[in-house]
């Protein structure tokens, strides 16, 4: 790892992760730190265990082998809900959106911590109850207008464009406040200029204090994005570094970048 | 006008069930068939207190509805882990042992059930007409419409409705999917097993076919006719597809074929809304896009 980001702490550490599904090799004995403070980019080909790799530290599979640990205590196993109340939060590949919801309440369901988010609070209701909808409103409109979703507020999720859908996506998962932020495929099929405003989005979350672990496609998005780049293939870490490390590591190019020598 | 009234009185008993399973089905996306085994344990548990110990309306209707929370749970707790059409065979299964106990144990009367239950006692006065009691069911059904428009219309209704869109993405948002699903169970139970409390007094006599799998259906009918996601909607069932199947018995029908009638009425309607119009009479889409 290079000076200036061996300094910084590791927001989340895998050490020695494994995962089979039934005799397929997911993930093989991974291990590897994400510093805090940064994008760091997990590449490799279709089927190399980029996704599972998510699913793991999100608690959603249970590893059969090795530990996460999230600023240095392990969230190995814990149920998904938990680990996202510590500070991960994702996105998916798919999106998963509540559809036959509005974009204003996709957000405000985001929002942690509301008491009346419990039935017997909202039987017995009360002004701080009030008080409480009326902030997870105000802040649930702040969240679509900076996202240039202000005017869909109130449309359905699924009728929104696939680009809004992506957006409001991305809104939920900074409405859920994590402190390291899972993306997975978050720019494919968008245009050139959504793509743009992606990396501006994304370097600006950084500069808030966020740290990014991306899944991405895009070769050119990932050179000029990540501090870090960690390379996958058929489960394992094959080559880690800077872009300048990995563009020029030959066995990358071979098995992600698909150069031949 | 005794009809009338009796008629009536159903119709509310019906609107609380169709309710109490529309928080499950329609809000949540838990598609439970156990709604008429949970109303029966509230059905029994009131004949018994009833019975043997006092009729005393409120004490009985408190721990017919506490009786069914617990069965509830029972069914809760391993079936709430599955999901989609696994947790629907879980409370297939759960309806079917539940049947079960009703028809074989000794106490609940077996396949005659229990009769000759006293009428209720509201603050030590006998309530003993058929308009008394309606008032009690038409009163219940409106309480049960009060607290489930509150629940639906908080944040816990929009979290209700965000599981049933996506289970995995509202627990990545950090809140447990489990307690939710676990917290809308036991709403749900306190309704179905009062429902059950007020349609042994209705009728002072209970039997198991009236909690078997086929009410349960029927059940389910009313929520899905009515429209998932929607109170009006189920409240709006209850009324027709109680009505509908009354008027038939003033048809030149025999009475052996009625009731095969009533299944193959509820059976048609089912199929016709699932295939025709998902959203029921009042389906949930008006009501956010209105």
């Amino acid at each position: 790892m290079n000076p200036e980001l061996r300094g910084r702490e590791a927001i989340l550490e895998l050490q020695a992760l494994s995962k089979h599904f039934g005799g397929l090799l997911a993930v093989n004995d991974l291990s590897f730190s994400v510093p805090a403070g940064t994008i760091t980019s997990l590449i490799g080909g279709n089927g190399a265990g980029k996704t599972t790799v998510f699913n793991l530290i999100t608690g959603n599979l249970a590893p059969d082998a090795g530990r996460i640990l999230f600023h240095g205590q392990s969230i190995t196993g814990l149920p998904p809900h938990k680990v996202a109340r510590v500070g991960v939060a994702r996105s998916f590949q798919e999106l998963r959106l509540f559809n036959r919801l509005s974009a204003l309440d996709n957000i405000a369901a985001a929002l942690p911590q509301q008491r009346g988010e419990s039935i017997v609070a909202s039987l017995l209701g009360g002004a701080r109850l009030r008080e409480e909808a009326r902030r997870t409103e105000a802040e649930s409109r702040d969240v679509l207008e900076e996202l240039t979703l202000g005017g869909q507020a109130d449309t359905l999720a699924e009728q929104l464009s696939y680009g809004q859908q992506k957006l409001l996506a991305l809104g939920r998962l900074l409405a859920a406040e994590g402190k390291l932020l899972l993306l997975d495929e978050p720019t494919s099929g968008l245009s050139p200029a959504m793509v743009d405003d992606f990396c501006r989005r994304a370097r600006q979350l950084v500069q808030q204090g966020k740290t990014i672990l991306l899944i991405e496609h895009n070769v050119e998005i990932v050179m000029s994005l990540s501090d870090w780049i960690i390379v996958m293939h058929q489960g394992e870490k094959i080559a880690e570094g800077v872009p300048e490390e990995v563009r020029h590591n030959v066995s990358v190019m071979h098995t992600y970048l698909g150069i031949t020598s | 006008m005794d009809y009338v009234v009796y008629v009536a009185n159903l119709i509310a008993i019906y609107a609380t069930l169709a309710m109490s399973l529309n928080l499950l089905v329609g809000y949540t996306g838990l598609i439970s068939i156990t709604q008429a085994g949970v109303y029966g344990i509230g059905a029994y548990i009131t004949a018994l207190l009833a019975l043997n110990f006092t009729p005393d309306l409120l004490l009985t209707t408190l721990l017919a509805a506490v009786g069914a929370v617990a069965v509830s749970l029972v069914v809760a707790v391993p079936a709430l882990r599955l999901r989609n059409e696994y947790f629907l065979i879980a409370t297939l299964g759960f309806q079917n042992i539940l049947f079960s106990v009703f028809m074989n144990l000794g106490i609940t009367g077996g396949p005659n059930g229990l009769y000759g239950i006293p009428h209720p006692l509201l603050f030590g006065m006998e309530i003993r007409s058929g308009v008394g009691k309606m008032a009690l069911s038409i009163g219940l059904a409106l309480i049960c419409y009060a607290l489930a428009r509150r629940v639906t219309r908080s944040p816990v209704g929009r979290l209700l409705r965000a599981v049933r869109e996506d289970e995995t993405a509202v627990s990545s948002l950090g809140k447990s999917v489990f307690r939710i699903k676990f917290s809308i169970f036991v709403f749900s139970a306190v309704f179905a097993g009062a429902a059950g409390a007020l349609y042994t007094y209705s009728l002072t006599a209970i039997d198991p076919v009236a909690f078997s799998l086929d009410e349960s259906i029927s059940i389910i009918t009313l929520v899905i006719v009515g429209g998932t996601g929607s109170l009006n909607g189920s409240v709006l069932a209850a009324i027709l597809l109680i009505l509908l199947p009354e008027a038939m018995k003033f048809l030149p029908i025999a009475d052996t074929v009625a009731p095969q009638l009533r299944q193959i009425f509820y059976g048609l309607l089912l199929v016709g809304f699932a295939r025709f119009r998902r959203q029921g009479l009042i389906g949930e889409y008006q009501d956010v896009l209105k």
